[in-house]
């Protein structure tokens, strides 16, 4: 089964160029903002949402606070033009923060490595904590993998 | 050097006069730091008069957030009678904070001895604001010009995908590439027009008889076109013609009113983030022609209604975080309604919607 994947933008053109692209190897579900992808969320099994910041009626800090709310487990990979609002989303719980515009091998990657991540603090039953929250935040890595690079952005 | 036998030295009640109405703020403090002198500027500027000020009361002005801070550098430099400029928030007479820069520095009597310290202020708080909705606009720019150049990427990206695997070439791919290269190109136009009306300097016109019904039709059709590109995504903005048939005839640039309206309509789309029916109502009569657009969107709150116009404009019901856009559409929109000789009307509720009508005069010869 093809993991799920909820893009929420408020841009079409986006939306539609992030779900052509990732459609390839995930299940997607696309929202214009913030409160339509709780929408989805509360209805629909998502393993990851790829998030933009500003946006209409709900935007991306408003989605990431509900979820903190919820203490949802499914890791945000938040996309935005304005560096202040990717450190400010990991410090609202954001798995991860990337610059518009990115690669998309890039994005897939970190959608990769997070899903992964994912699986395996859920069938490991020793580690109680959730390897998903800031990984790049404090510097040094965290996570107990010992193979992810401390700067995501290197070794590719 | 010489002699400057001609210069007439001013009396003493002259000099008074000098400091009292210069068009700054003075002070003047004692060899003890304490401050024993206001000009009118300040006391104006304050509302207060000299015995309210004195014996160190007027640090009562000083913004709470501000005082540690000031007194801190006031202190350290009165020590080594060093000059200083500092910039803080004191009440102005409407118990308003104003940003003022405080510069001061020591003064010594004409035996040389040090005497205080005289400081003159002024008020920089509209400077300080123009500079930081100016800087906010270029970040705002930045991260717009950003969102067509990510779609971009990943259309080229899909692109280049498809190639490899041989997989059959849509033609739709193109034709949003195309999209995103214009919306890029309407970026730098608006960049280049901000400037020109930053440097003051009018818009550019082309006039010639353009019929506004035609304009209608066009970009009407195009943003229709637009809005029904991923309608399954959730919202859905209908826009509707009320218009008689006729054409409309004014004297004007087509491109600038295409422009107009495209701002009008972008606008109304964009604060019914709900979705919901966009009109554009087509109408003529003796003042002219006068086209509505009327949404269901937000409102703009009354009292806020004759600051639209203004640059960097933001309704206080429109986050940025929620409402991206740069706040200069409005400027553009009043200087091409200006330029045409033609006015505008916002009528708006709060969460029930706007409308703006624009009337524009009728081209002369024209049939109606």
């Amino acid at each position: 089964m093809k993991p799920r994947v909820l893009i929420v933008d408020d841009d079409r053109a986006i939306l539609e160029g992030l779900s052509m692209l990732l459609e390839e190897n995930h299940d997607t579900l696309t929202a214009l903002d913030g409160e339509e992808a709780l929408r989805i969320l509360d209805r629909e099994h998502v393993d990851i949402v790829i998030l933009d910041m500003l946006m209409p009626v709900l935007d991306g800090a408003g989605v990431l606070r509900e979820l903190s709310e919820r203490e949802s487990n499914i890791p945000v990979i938040v996309i935005s033009a304005h560096k202040d609002l990717q450190d400010r989303a990991q410090s609202l719980g954001a798995a991860d923060a990337i610059a518009k515009p990115f690669d998309i091998a890039m994005l897939e990657r970190k959608i990769a490595q997070l899903l992964e991540e994912k699986k395996n603090g859920e069938t490991d039953d020793e580690s109680g904590s959730t390897p998903l929250i800031n990984r790049h935040g404090g510097g040094s890595s965290t996570s107990g993998l010992g193979f992810a690079p401390e700067n995501p952005y290197s070794g590719w | 050097m010489g002699t400057d036998s001609s210069y007439a030295h001013p009396t003493a009640s002259e000099y008074r006069l000098i400091v009292e109405h210069a068009p700054v703020m003075i002070w003047r403090s004692g060899q003890d730091g304490a401050i024993d002198y206001f000009n009118e500027a300040w006391l104006e500027f304050t509302g207060r008069t000299f015995d309210q000020e004195q014996d160190d009361r007027w640090i009562e002005g000083i913004h709470p957030d501000d005082v540690a801070r000031q007194a801190a550098i006031y202190r350290d430099h009165f020590e080594h009678r060093e000059p200083f400029e500092a910039e803080y928030r004191l009440r102005r007479y409407d118990g308003v904070y104003r940003y003022i820069v405080d510069r001061a520095a020591p003064y010594y009597d004409d035996a040389g001895d040090f005497a205080g310290y005289i400081g003159w202020c002024v008020d920089v708080q509209d400077r300080r604001e123009s500079t930081g909705a100016k800087s906010a606009y270029l970040r705002l720019l930045a991260h717009e010009q950003r969102t067509p150049l990510t779609s971009l990427k990943m259309y080229l990206e899909a692109l280049r995908r498809k190639t490899l695997k041989d997989e059959p070439l849509d033609e739709t791919i193109f034709a949003r590439m195309n999209e995103q290269i214009d919306r890029f190109d309407r970026l730098i136009t608006e960049l280049s027009d901000t400037a020109r009306i930053e440097e003051g300097e009018q818009i550019i016109l082309d006039p010639g008889r353009t019929d506004l019904a035609e304009v209608v039709e066009e970009v009407v059709a195009t943003r229709n076109d637009k809005l029904t590109m991923s309608d399954d995504a959730g919202r859905r903005h209908v826009i509707r013609v009320q218009d008689d048939d006729e054409p409309h005839y004014v004297k004007g640039d087509a491109s600038r009113l295409r422009q107009l309206l495209e701002n009008l309509l972008d606008n109304a789309i964009k604060f019914s983030p709900r979705g919901g029916d966009v009109s554009v109502g087509l109408e003529a009569d003796a003042d002219g022609h006068h086209i509505t657009i009327r949404d269901t969107g937000i409102g703009i709150p009354a009292d806020e209604i004759p600051s639209v116009g203004q640059r960097y404009f933001r309704g206080s019901n429109a986050s940025v975080e929620q409402y991206p856009g740069l706040g200069l559409a409005w400027t553009k929109n009043r200087a091409i309604i200006e330029r045409h000789g033609g006015r505008y009307r916002i009528e708006s509720t709060l969460n029930e919607g706007t409308a703006v009508t624009v009337t524009l005069p009728a081209a002369e010869g024209a049939d109606r």
